[in-house]
């Protein structure tokens, strides 16, 4: 019998990381209790980075307004003379409805095949023209009558008004038609559009006409509380748009056309973009709400294809723009060419930035930072090139430079210093070493003395908060008498502070600790019972970011540690603690809590033999 | 789940304040704390922003605050009383009056989460 956790068998869900006990063969579940608070990345098993817990499903419905309705119009393609009313000089033979100029102002009708107030999709192809042309009703009298004089197909998006029938009518028109199709936008009404709204081939538009606040509104999309990303592309040519539910969530500005993503709370169960009077002409479409569930756990596979337990410390990305180079945030040389969404990013989106710097002057990116001196800070970036020389020169925590080597891949590089006066970061060209021409995203600068997951940022410095990963298992799932705590684990840093592992009984009193000590290599293993201290042994000999197999023996007067394959330290005298009862990966309390890779931790109720410990530890 | 936003006269009163809010030392000496809010120092942050040349170097110098700032995720939850009635989160003693109202995120934000949303 023995507590379980990973091993390439990972199940999380918000508030939970499971973990089981395998009782020769039947499964329990054991979960810890999960908390973050923040958002938070890491690298998905198909090596694109991720945002923890982002659920799957898009709650919007039709965010690209491509649903469109069945055919409306009988025989469009004009197979047989039937189903259409043909005014003055219009025949149909041959597949084409012609006019033969007689009949100006006299249309080609379908009636009762639209309903007014709906949207609908209308195309018709001019295939032979003479002269004049045809002006398109969806219902009459209709506020929007587009006309086309030109061979070809033409395509509109109109409202209905007026009443329920389609025209086309000709002005001296000599020529003939076919090909007409008429579809509702939006068939299942997921939408509802305030006034100024309209729906354009695959968007949604604001046409700048509304004399009050309008939306383009969907119900029952949010829950009150939760947390959401919201994404969209927007194309605004003027004016300010907002995203909002009863309060504002975010308002965007024609500087932000493109791509946007954005997050926010939920204070109402619908979801609206809104338009100000007179002030909002443009699109947007592509839109997707979806929840996250900020304390979901981390399953990473940036090293292992099984996956690793990530469990990282509270930290702050100072950078305020870590994907937008073109912000005037970053100080660009005037021959430094910055192109946004110009290819695929780590994301796996079109969002990498190009960065192109020919072998002159005026050839940097830059960020200075102040009131960081003294302070151990690691800048972190992903670059590929893309054409250019492939050495380029970083910036580093002040004017240090650094040439890293670009390869036609993905890379990220980070870099650990300590602060000078003035934090200068970023990329230089230095004048003699070729043009420069590479990819780059996310930049991260943070205070920490080695690189954590990406944080986003967009527009302000951003925190993604400490995790903790607690309290599994209950007394009846361990064996204070004899037992081996396992775990396959490596830390984020060599020292620094420790990082415990504890099986205990919920208090101070009674436990067994492994813990990555605070000072560098050092490795602990370490047993209370009732209070009273009586195993403290360490080993000095692996780094601790390495990948490390350990295993702590606990029984009446043995104690052993166990690494990497070796047995390296023992302690034959000792009582052993007392109603051990939790498992959790930090001290009893949630403190001092372990950061790092974990791949596996297991809690075997029994001791095992040498050659199992051997087996078991051996990497 | 509440966030604020504070402005201290020094970093030393911040770190008072801080303090307060439990901490522990550990057995090598260093001090952590007990509390699981989530606290992050901006200092004295910049107001406007200094002008480098090409080199680097200092044109004009950022303009600071006085003030020390915070910003902190606050693991607090809103209770109710023994008559159902809503007795929504504070602030911890001592911070309310050093709290700063903004629109928007201002120079930080936590990662997913909005101020204007969580404030008190």
């Amino acid at each position: 019998m023995a507590v379980k956790l990973g091993n390439g068998k990972w199940a999380v869900k918000e508030n939970n990381l499971l973990a089981y006990n395998d009782n020769s063969g039947q499964f329990f579940n054991k979960e810890f209790d999960f908390t973050r608070g923040s958002s938070a990345t890491y690298v998905g098993k198909d090596g694109l980075i991720k945002t923890a817990g982002l659920q799957d499903t898009n709650l919007v419905q039709n965010g690209d307004f491509s649903e469109l309705g069945s055919e409306e119009v009988v025989n469009g393609d004009f197979a047989t003379d039937s189903d259409w009313t043909k005014g003055a000089g219009w025949t149909i033979s041959g597949g084409a409805a012609i006019q033969d100029g007689t009949g100006s102002g006299s249309s080609l009708q379908q009636s009762n095949i639209i309903v007014v107030g709906k949207t609908y999709k209308i195309t018709y192809e001019i295939i032979e023209r003479t002269q004049g042309s045809i002006q398109l009703f969806a219902g009459y009298p209709n506020s929007n009558t587009p006309t086309n004089s030109t061979i070809g197909v033409h395509t509109h998006y109109i409202k209905a008004e007026g009443n329920p029938n389609l025209y086309l009518l000709p002005s001296n028109f000599i020529g003939s038609i076919d090909n007409v199709s008429v579809k509702q936008v939006d068939p299942n009404d997921e939408w509802t559009l305030g006034s100024g709204w309209s729906y354009g081939d695959g968007v949604a538009y604001s046409d700048n006409t509304q004399t009050n606040y309008e939306s383009l509104q969907q119900s029952s999309v949010t829950t009150i509380g939760k947390t959401y990303e919201l994404k969209f592309n927007l194309n605004l040519d003027s004016g300010v748009i907002q995203a909002k539910g009863n309060a504002v969530y975010e308002t965007y500005y024609p500087a932000d056309n493109g791509e946007i993503v954005s997050y926010f709370v939920a204070d109402s169960t619908f979801f609206r973009f809104t338009s100000f009077p007179n002030n909002t002409l443009g699109s947007v479409t592509n839109i997707s709400v979806k929840e996250i569930q900020v304390n979901t756990p981390r399953i990473d596979f940036s090293d292992s294809a099984d996956g690793a337990l990530l469990l990282e410390p509270q930290s702050t990305n100072l950078i305020q723009y870590s994907e937008d180079f073109s912000d005037s945030y970053w100080r660009k040389g005037s021959n430094t060419t910055v192109i946004n969404n110009y290819a695929i990013s780590p994301e796996g989106k079109q969002n990498a930035t190009r960065i192109q710097m020919p072998d002159t002057s005026g050839t940097f990116l830059d960020v200075n930072l102040s009131g960081l001196q003294g302070n151990t800070l690691t800048v972190s970036f992903y670059a590929k090139n893309n054409g250019g020389v492939t050495n380029i020169t970083t910036y580093l925590l002040g004017n240090n430079l650094q040439t890293i080597s670009l390869t036609d891949k993905w890379v990220k590089y980070d870099f650990t210093g300590i602060a000078d006066t003035d934090v200068r970061v970023g990329i230089d060209n230095i004048n003699g070493g070729g043009a420069v021409d590479f990819l780059l995203y996310g930049f991260q600068l943070e205070q920490l003395p080695y690189a954590t997951s990406y944080i986003p940022t967009q527009g302000s410095a951003s925190t993604r908060i400490a995790e903790t990963c607690t309290n599994s298992g209950s007394a009846q799932d361990f064996n204070s008498e004899e037992g081996v705590l396992y775990a396959e684990i490596s830390a984020l840093d060599n020292g620094g502070f420790d990082r415990y592992i504890s099986l205990d009984d919920s208090t101070s009193l009674n436990y067994v600790h492994l813990i990555l000590h605070a000072t560098d290599n050092r490795i602990v293993f370490r047993v209370n019972s009732g209070g009273v201290e009586q195993v403290n042994i360490s080993d000095y000999n692996f780094e601790q970011t390495d990948n490390l197999k350990i295993a702590c023996v606990y029984k009446q007067h043995y104690f052993s540690l166990w690494i990497n394959g070796i047995e390296r330290v023992t302690d034959i005298s000792g009582n052993i603690p007392i109603g051990l009862n939790k498992l959790n990966l930090s001290l009893f309390n949630g403190t001092q809590p372990f950061y790092g890779k974990v791949k596996n931790v297991q809690v075997f109720t029994k001791s095992l033999t040498d050659e199992e410990l051997e087996k078991l530890t051996t990497i | 789940m509440y966030i604020g936003k504070y402005a201290f006269n020094s970093k030393e009163q911040a770190q008072d304040k801080i303090d307060a809010l439990g901490t522990e030392i550990d057995e090598n000496g260093n001090e952590y704390p007990t509390h699981k809010h989530s606290i992050v120092e901006l200092g004295n942050i910049v107001l406007e922003q200094g002008e480098y040349d090409e080199n680097g170097e200092e044109i004009s110098a950022p303009v600071l605050s006085d003030k020390w700032h915070l910003d902190v995720a606050w693991r607090l939850e809103d209770s109710y009383d023994e008559d159902g009635n809503l007795i929504e989160a504070d602030h911890p003693y001592g911070w309310k009056s050093y709290s700063e109202e903004i629109e928007g995120d201002g120079v930080h934000s936590f990662f997913g989460l909005k101020y204007d949303e969580l404030k008190f």
